[in-house]
């Protein structure tokens, strides 16, 4: 389970200060997916990072499994990110003389998994995002925008983490193809249990979650059932 | 993939920053490699010079008086003070002689040479006698090697009337050892044959300095003296001591004076060749840590998702430093190549350019170089494994500094920015 306390993320010093999150409060169980709504610079991207342990909060507290992550030593984050974070960004974000197979590759590599084990898990997730053959073998340039959020989809799944984070994931993409990358993301959610918090502006895309969350200036309005019950 | 792997791959990821990078850091790394080369040559040289001088003092009658006649020989007496001296480890005296060969018209003046029954082995008038202290010496007799070949050699203390004669002078008067000859009236007997590798060496019969003293009745004196010294560096010190002690009846020479100018200008050299590899290395270090602080920048967002997605500032670190290596032995490959051809010319042209050159006579400048010093600029520019080991060594010190220089920045870059460049 994720529970964000009060958090606040302030950036700036003096007169100055700009505070992109406030006071955010919000309880996402295990398996839940969730999407966060706003319009550009409402503090969703922001949340996201205070979420995945990408930046410290200003001030709150975020518990992940009973754990206050905020409380973590550096070294103790990069462990926390490497196993328990999958991330999914708009453009992809993947290493660009890295073949799709070594890019899902990577995050497996950071906690130790043994060479041959990553290449099959590597494989495998390739092939559960339905990226096939020759093109598990091919630089990012060399594939479609789909086909790159597929394999980016892989990496932030390769290490089994309990929460995927999804950053505008379709944002540059077609709607037959986010509509698809959707419904990869939904499936994992049943499938494997995996928490999954999407950032979108887009209200067809949050209408498929669980629940969505509306954010305004860095503070949390409402939140929504997908059907449209009001939840809180 | 490991991080050195993706190190040494994003080496490769632009052709062309890759290629002017290495080219650059290669005109450097040859820069320090052809220093090097120079160094070491040039230490080389200085240390040979040095053993080659000797550690000797050649004392030698003035050639003329103070009133215009000519010099007299040294004696004994006067010599004999020199050998209690600080750090004279040995003195070696030496009368010369001259007797007219067998066969030769008899000169009826009283001053005529005295006669011995040998041929000399050329056309020279004369047969050379020489009677020394230490016998074996082949500087006595101007000649580089002495080796017997058959015999044994005379003690230079023994009033036996024993000779050693050149295997030339032998072949040409059939003697063997145990022959005999006759000189200034007396009878001697070869007790060695000796190799020499000079005229004059061959033409000179060898006695000790008793013997020849009481052939020409030179008693107690002295042609020239030899002194040898301890250690090299005790010989300017003790080339002064006998100066003093000698007054104006000696000329005392050593070939420290000579040396130390050359081998000053070889020092010169020396100091030009580490100043240019300190210069070389630093631009190298400069070069690449320019180079990787541009790359850190460009690559800052993938820095940033490398961290957001678990990776450890030492990993990432470790990566760039294997990028910033892949860098700096391509370039020591490219500089090796270049310093091996253009190191031995550039050494000669520095070394030509020095004034080690004239001090060997190099310059074709008026007069006779001494002739240990001839070799001076004769210097053997090799890249031997020392000199590219030393340059290896130096080209991980620019990767290590260059590269360890960009960790701060790679540790700053939080992994927030993978998702704020969005």
């Amino acid at each position: 389970m994720l529970e964000a306390r009060e958090v606040t993320k302030s950036f700036g010093s003096g007169d100055a200060i700009v505070s992109a999150v406030r006071g955010v409060t919000m309880t996402i169980a295990d398996g839940e997916f969730v999407a966060i709504v706003g319009r550009s610079g409402s503090g969703k991207t922001t949340l996201m990072s205070l979420l995945g342990a990408l930046e410290r909060p200003t001030s709150g507290l975020i518990f992940v499994d009973g754990q206050d992550i905020t409380q973590l030593s550096p070294g103790e984050l990069v462990r926390y990110r490497g196993r328990k974070i999958g991330l999914v960004f708009q453009s992809y974000n993947l290493v660009p003389n890295l073949t799709s197979t070594e890019n899902v590759m990577l995050p497996m590599e950071f906690i130790g998994v043994a060479m041959a084990e990553r290449r099959n898990r590597a494989r495998q997730l390739l092939e559960q995002v339905e990226l096939t053959g020759a093109k598990q073998q091919r630089k990012p340039a060399r594939l479609s925008g789909g086909e790159q959020q597929r394999v980016a989809i892989a990496r932030a799944l390769a290490n089994q983490p309990s929460i995927v984070l999804a950053d505008e994931p379709t944002g540059n993409l077609d709607s037959q193809t986010s509509s698809a990358i959707i419904g990869l993301l939904r499936g994992l959610s049943r499938s494997e249990g995996t928490t999954i918090i999407l950032v979108t502006h887009d209200a067809t895309i949050a209408g498929q979650a669980d629940r969505v969350l509306y954010l305004r200036d860095g503070q949390l309005l409402r939140a929504t059932r997908a059907a449209g019950e009001d939840a809180r | 993939m490991t991080a050195a792997g993706r190190g040494i791959r994003n080496a490769f990821r632009n052709a062309v920053r890759t290629v002017s990078v290495v080219l650059i850091l290669g005109l450097v790394t040859g820069l320090s490699f052809v220093m090097l080369i120079a160094n070491h040559a040039v230490t080389g040289q200085v240390a040979t010079t040095l053993s080659s001088i000797g550690n000797t003092v050649a004392i030698d009658p003035p050639p003329f008086s103070a009133d215009g006649q000519p010099g007299q020989n040294l004696t004994t007496a006067e010599l004999a003070p020199i050998a209690r001296l600080p750090g004279v480890t040995s003195l070696d005296e030496t009368l010369h002689a001259v007797a007219e060969p067998r066969g030769k018209t008899r000169n009826a003046a009283p001053s005529a040479p005295a006669r011995t029954s040998l041929r000399p082995t050329s056309s020279s008038a004369a047969v050379y006698f020489c009677g020394s202290t230490q016998p074996a010496n082949p500087v006595n007799i101007g000649t580089s090697t002495f080796k017997i070949s058959s015999g044994h050699a005379i003690p230079g203390s023994s009033p036996a009337a024993l000779a050693m004669v050149s295997t030339a002078m032998a072949r040409k008067n059939g003697l063997k050892a145990g022959s005999t000859f006759t000189a200034y009236g007396q009878a001697l007997t070869v007790a060695a044959i000796f190799d020499s590798d000079s005229q004059s060496g061959d033409d000179t019969v060898i006695t000790s300095l008793p013997v020849l003293e009481r052939l020409t009745g030179e008693t107690g004196q002295v042609s020239t003296a030899v002194v040898t010294v301890a250690s090299l560096s005790e010989l300017a010190a003790t080339t002064s001591a006998i100066e003093r002690t000698l007054g104006p009846v000696a000329g005392v020479t050593s070939n420290l004076a000579d040396a130390s100018q050359a081998i000053g200008d070889l020092d010169s050299v020396q100091g030009i060749a580490l100043y240019s590899l300190a210069g070389a290395t630093g631009a190298a270090v400069v070069i690449l840590f320019l180079v990787m602080v541009m790359i850190v920048r460009e690559r800052k967002r993938e820095i940033g998702i490398l961290k957001a997605i678990g990776a450890s500032n030492g990993r990432i670190m470790a990566q760039f430093t294997t990028e910033a290596a892949t860098f700096t032995l391509l370039g020591l490959v490219v500089g090796l190549i270049a310093g091996t051809v253009a190191g031995s010319a550039v050494t000669s042209a520095l070394v030509s350019h020095s004034g080690a050159s004239s001090a060997a006579g190099g310059t074709g400048l008026p007069g006779a170089p001494s002739p240990f010093l001839s070799h001076l600029t004769d210097i053997n520019a090799q890249a031997g494994w020392g000199v590219i080991l030393d340059t290896l060594a130096a080209a991980v010190v620019v990767a290590v500094l260059a590269s360890a220089a960009t960790t701060s920045m790679i540790g700053r870059i939080q992994p927030a920015e993978a998702l704020r460049s969005e």
